[in-house]
């Protein structure tokens, strides 16, 4: 079974996630673990790197909405950065790409 | 229909009017770089080049209306999409050989024949979805490259009756043809834009400069007048069953180069699009069958959609259909300006044949996408390998096919016709016995998701299954295995099966338990984010929208989920 890993890379205005792994039901809550925390944190802008993630369920997407809502409330927005084109077809046909920040 | 963020002025938008006609100018600029097709044409049936302006005129009415027809999105006539018709290589090699044969009254004739076969064969599409697969579109499109680069040649070369290559005339095409491969490599914005443009005008002056732009032509150009109606005396048909088959070649190619245009169209200005909607493709082919009907009628060649354009509408972001109205102004308006006409009339040979060879290479690498699009098998391997070389032994050994009888010769008139009809037939016999099914069973205590996308992707690829498909139906399967076993508490382990018949993909899961909720809509954020009856609605709504039909079926506490996609 493939883990997910989480790497963190912090500066003074921005936090980047470089998830790498599948993210599903399994994995979800460390995504969400990481993801809430840093969006909680009072430094500005969150960036979730997508380059090494083949695969995420609608669980995925679920932490993604929460830690939108959470950085929607500071006035941020989410950013998600070198998104796989099927995953982006997939927040696009949820209709996240509305108020998440997405790079391809 | 969500418009995407790369879009300015979407196929329903109304751009202001300066938008509107400066963006007309840029794609009729571009759709004018095909005028070359119709004077090639004239040219082999040596008509004079006063005669070829009036043909040129009746070319131009006919891309002014094409644009227009095209646009119309009710009915069974045009897609509804900014997708101009101009002239190329499909209907080149039918039409040399109708001039050859019986002369311009020939080529016309046919092409009204071919517009009619265009027609119906635009109301079938679906049906014959099976003996026209992707690759057989690719093989049709690299097959008019190898045509358009071969005549290139030929026109860039132009050795005399000796065999002796003139090196004026190869530095004329020389410089013409890296002038816009320069511009194409290095430059951006609207020198790449125009780059054959601006190499042809380049062409013309080098052509000048070294004495091959007679003075005759170019006094024709300040003396022909700014207005005039085109004169009809070229005009006549006649039809020869011989030609049948290069021309309904040459229409069906012409289809599949519809199919793949409009398809563009529709994921350029829809964020959403999932499959192709049949009811746009087949009006868009029905309107260039009209405009190749039209065509034969007003005395010029067949027609196609026009990649280009497609391309063009996409970079610019402006696919407004209104757009199409002012090209079909532009060019209504040209029609009866012979000064227009008369530059593309005069065009020097070297020029054509750098404009060809430059056109040729966009083509063939264009095919080869298209081809490679698929998971190429043993079967497609030599449905395409195959028939490439047969189609390519009409050029290489000319005299090869000259014992035959004049009915089967018909079928070697040129590369793309023994070509397709050899891609059609392999393509058919290996159909034989394609339908295949392979099974998994999913353990829900020890379920690992990689093992379920490696057991799809190996079948993918040993069916030769396209891999956008294989790519879509692996999320499908995995998010729907998650659901089950998440929501839906199985009893014991989940049958997997998976067939495949080269057109459809059907995945069955059946299990002990409930069945899964599949919505129509999507749960508001709150929804998802507040409850698990949320998050299951949200995986039940991408399932249904992921897949192309999507069902569930409950009997004796065992539920089947049917996941189906169109390949």
């Amino acid at each position: 079974m493939k883990e997910l890993e989480i790497t963190l890379e912090r500066s003074e205005s921005n936090v980047v996630l470089h998830a790498a792994g599948p993210v599903d039901s399994n994995t979800a809550p460390q995504l969400q673990e990481s993801l809430l925390r840093a969006a909680e944190s009072p430094a500005g802008a969150v960036t979730l790197d997508l380059a090494k993630v083949g695969y995420m369920s609608s669980a995925g997407l679920r932490v993604l909405l929460m830690a939108a809502k959470v950085l929607q409330k500071r006035g941020e927005r989410l950013h998600i950065a070198s998104v796989p084109p099927q995953i982006y077809d997939v927040l696009n046909l949820a209709g996240f790409t509305s108020f998440i920040d997405i790079t391809q | 229909m969500k418009r995407p963020n790369t879009i300015v002025y979407g196929v329903d938008d109304k751009p202001p009017l300066a938008i509107t006609v400066l963006t007309g100018l840029q794609h009729a600029a571009v759709l004018s770089i095909f005028l070359l097709f119709p004077v090639l044409v004239c040219r082999e049936a040596g008509l004079s080049a006063e005669k070829i302006v009036d043909v040129l005129s009746f070319s131009m009415l006919v891309i002014g209306m094409g644009a227009i027809v095209q646009t119309l999105s009710r009915g069974p006539l045009g897609s509804g999409f900014l997708c101009p018709p101009s002239f190329g290589a499909t209907y080149m090699p039918a039409s040399f050989l109708a001039i050859k044969t019986g002369g311009l009254p020939l080529m016309f004739g046919m092409t009204v024949f071919a517009g009619l076969v265009e027609m119906a064969l635009s109301r079938s599409l679906r049906r014959l979805r099976p003996y026209f697969p992707p690759e057989i579109t690719g093989f049709v499109v690299v097959m008019i490259g190898v045509t358009l680069g071969t005549l290139g040649l030929r026109s860039a070369v132009v050795p005399d009756a000796a065999g002796n290559i003139n090196l004026l005339q190869l530095s004329v095409a020389g410089i013409a043809l890296t002038t816009m491969i320069a511009l194409n490599v290095w430059t951006k914005g609207a020198l790449r834009l125009f780059c054959a443009l601006i190499g042809i005008a380049v062409g013309y002056a080098a052509a000048a400069a070294m004495g091959l732009l007679p003075a005759t032509d170019i006094a024709r150009l300040g003396t022909a007048p700014f207005f005039h109606l085109p004169n009809i005396s070229h005009l006549g048909w006649s039809f020869d069953t011989a030609l049948v088959v290069p021309f309904a070649v040459a229409a069906l190619a012409t289809i599949l180069r519809a199919i793949g245009d409009i398809t563009v169209c529709q994921k350029t200005n829809d964020a959403d699009w999932v499959r192709p909607d049949t009811r746009s493709l087949s009006g868009g082919a029905m309107a260039n069958g009209l405009s190749t009907l039209t065509a034969g009628m007003l005395g010029t060649m067949g027609t196609n959609t026009m990649t280009s354009n497609v391309g063009l509408a996409a970079a610019t972001g402006i696919t407004s259909r209104i757009v199409a109205y002012a090209i079909g102004g532009i060019f209504l308006l040209f029609a009866f300006m012979p000064k227009t006409a008369t530059i593309f009339a005069i065009m020097p040979r070297p020029v054509v044949g750098a404009a060809l060879l430059f056109a040729s290479s966009l083509v063939f690498i264009n095919g080869l996408f298209i081809i490679t699009s698929r998971m190429l098998d043993a079967r497609r391997t030599f449905v395409i390998g195959l028939s490439f070389m047969l189609g390519l032994s009409v050029d290489l050994f000319p005299g090869l096919f000259a014992g035959l009888p004049a009915g089967v010769q018909v079928f070697t008139s040129s590369s793309l016709v023994l070509g397709t009809l050899s891609a059609l037939l392999l393509n058919l016999i290996f159909r034989l016995g394609v339908r295949r099914t392979q099974a998994l069973v999913v353990d829900p205590a020890s379920h690992d998701s990689q093992e379920t996308e490696d057991f799809l992707s190996t079948q993918g690829a040993a069916w030769g299954a396209r891999r956008d498909i294989i790519e879509r139906a692996n999320y499908t399967l995995r998010q729907s295995i998650e659901t089950i076993i998440e929501a839906c508490d199985p009893r014991g382990p989940l049958e997997i099966a998976a067939s495949f018949d080269e057109f459809n993909l059907d995945i069955r899961v059946s299990y002990m338990g409930p069945s899964l909720e599949l919505p129509d809509k999507s749960p508001t954020t709150d929804e998802i984010i507040d409850s698990e009856a949320g998050h299951r609605r949200l995986a039940g709504f991408l399932l249904r929208k992921l897949a192309d039909r999507v069902e569930a079926l409950h009997k004796s506490g065992r539920t089947t989920i049917l996941l189906h996609f169109d390949h």
